[in-house]
């Protein structure tokens, strides 16, 4: 498991200690208890694109491949531990296990945070706690708790970072007929991106931070935040920024120096809507990401996703999208047999950071025992230069298009 | 996309067989109990919503309050739920799923029967729980009766 940071423990120890003059105070109902859940999704998928391996996110060091049933890509255990001294601290710790960067299925510590919450307008955490760029995004991994199989994978799939050590506080009180909440939270975080060679990218240590606010009146939520992931090193594109600049050639020099800037922030701002009535619900929210090294593109993305509920079946779909801004760069290299070999390698630098990819997704979700869901789901996926799959044809450069079939059942106890 | 459109109808085919289910009539008088000394004397729905949905639990009086389900499968629960926020317990589950895998915030307090959370709100100023009207008795105060909600 991946060790928290002392500097964090400390900060716990502190909310601790600040409790200890609150809770004396406190009305106690809730005694001291301990309390152990978990969530897992067992999950089967098949597609039929050869060539192409279909991944849920970027740190997957392999994907379903075409024609054969995969059993890796969404299957998901989580176990967590609960424990409240009462109605104002707890304690949360979450181990979670799923196949990794490195092709095992070792547990991560996803979650280990003390929680103060003096009252109802504030709370605080401090530990290890879950990413919110996106909404529900904490949630990403517990597959009961949402419609479709898997979280968009063109938005969510995107990051290797789902988890920080650090600090946040919440506020929230009523306004008009609805609420209205505030929080804003930053730490450390990091993750693994296996690229399409099976190298291993980390970002660990990468600093994060944001804020959202959020307004709920009735079966309406609107959502409006900004985040941003500052690398703890930049991006290096070794031998290759020194080649383009060695050619002389203008056009391969300017895009040396932009492989080269040394920023390393990404930000990320999105909106979103809920409408969640009854039997409906709809969620829709779209982001710009927008990459402050010029030679990583910015991109856009989104989903909404839709379902009604009928009886214990829920009926549901999904579309959701990512696209990378603007073309790759040219190097003034072609028609230069020599440098041939470097310009296709300024190219597949470029195409490795780019992501145009978009699904529409139909399936249905079956209550048929508490906590226990079962789901089909039909994905029909297009492809276009996206670095989610991996793609292993031996001509990359065309768009692809494949249908997913999943069978998931989620459970919750 | 051919694939797409072979599934659509196959999995609409496919849900037929549940349609029915999930529509059952009230069958239990609900109340909203709560202890005599919180200083409240009525709740309105979207008051309770927010207390039992864990959005924000504080009451008109200032205390926080905290709430008590009856049951995970019960009857009580069942209702309640689909009278306050027209879902099934199915989607209350999966909303708390949520919530609490996320370490967001943490569900109500489950007790086996009304007559246990009649006992503790009548222990406890801040506690809130729905019953069945006939288990109500003067130890605890009626803030609200579901089958007025709308």
């Amino acid at each position: 498991m991946q060790r928290l940071s002392s500097h964090w423990l400390r900060m716990g120890t502190l909310l601790l200690c600040m409790h200890a003059a609150t809770a004396a105070a406190a009305t106690d109902l809730a005694e001291r208890r301990v309390t152990v859940g978990g969530f897992g999704t067992i999950a089967m998928l098949y597609q039929n694109e050869d060539g192409i391996e279909y991944r849920r996110f970027v740190g997957q060091p392999h994907g379903a491949e075409a024609d054969k049933l995969d059993f890796a890509t969404d299957t998901i255990g989580g176990l967590q531990l609960n424990a409240a001294w009462n109605q104002q601290l707890d304690a949360v710790v979450q181990a979670v296990t799923r196949l990794n960067s490195n092709n095992n299925w070792d547990p991560q510590l996803t979650r280990a945070f003390v929680r103060w919450n003096p009252s109802e307008t504030f709370t605080a955490r401090v530990g290890r706690l879950g990413l919110e760029i996106y909404p529900r995004a904490d949630s990403r991994d517990v597959g009961y708790s949402q419609l479709p199989i898997r979280p968009a994978v063109e938005v969510f799939g995107l990051s290797p970072v789902d988890r920080f050590d650090g600090g946040e506080i919440a506020f929230k009180r009523p306004l008009g007929d609805g609420l209205i909440s505030f929080k804003l939270w930053g730490g450390r975080g990091g993750g693994d991106i296996v690229a399409q060679d099976g190298s291993i990218s980390n970002v660990d240590g990468s600093m994060l931070w944001g804020a959202h606010v959020e307004y709920a009146q009735g079966p309406w939520i609107f959502r409006i935040g900004s985040g941003a992931i500052n690398l703890d090193e930049p991006i290096q594109f070794g031998g290759l920024v020194e080649a383009l600049r060695a050619t002389g050639v203008p056009q391969s020099i300017a895009l040396a120096n932009d492989l080269d800037d040394k920023a390393r922030k990404t930000w990320f701002h999105v909106a979103g809507i809920t409408y969640d009535e009854g039997p409906t619900q709809v969620r829709l929210f779209a982001a710009h990401v927008d990459t402050e090294t010029k030679g990583s593109p910015s991109a856009n993305v989104g989903q909404i996703v839709g379902g009604y509920r009928i009886g214990t079946f829920t009926p549901y779909a999904t579309f959701s999208f990512c696209k990378s801004d603007g073309d790759i760069r040219e190097t003034g290299l072609e028609g230069m047999p020599e440098l041939a070999a470097l310009d296709a390698a300024a190219r597949m630098t470029q195409e490795a950071f780019r992501y145009g990819q978009h699904s529409l997704a139909l399936g249905l979700r079956w209550d048929f025992m508490p906590k226990l869901a079962l789901k089909f789901q039909v994905d029909q996926v297009w492809l276009n230069e996206s670095n989610l799959v991996l793609d292993k044809r031996t001509d990359r450069s065309g768009d692809a298009e494949l249908t997913v079939f999943g069978v998931a059942l989620d459970f919750v106890f | 996309m051919r694939h797409l459109l072979i599934a659509i109808p196959l999995l609409l085919l496919a849900a037929l067989p549940g349609l029915s289910l999930g529509a059952k009539p009230p069958t239990k008088d609900l109340v909203v109990i709560v202890n005599p000394a919180s200083g409240v004397t009525a709740l309105q729905p979207g008051d309770v919503v927010n207390i039992f949905m864990g959005r924000y639990r504080k009451l008109p009086s200032g205390i926080v309050a905290f709430p008590i389900d009856i049951g995970e499968r019960s009857p009580e629960r069942e209702q309640f739920y689909r009278q306050l926020v027209h879902k099934s317990l199915a989607e209350v589950d999966a909303y708390w799923a949520r919530l609490v895998f996320s370490g967001q915030t943490s569900p109500p307090l489950q007790v086996p029967d009304g007559k246990t959370a009649v006992q503790l709100v009548a222990g406890n100023r801040a506690a809130i729980a729905y019953v069945d009207r006939s288990v109500v008795d003067e130890r605890v105060k009626v803030v609200l009766e579901l089958e007025s909600a709308p």
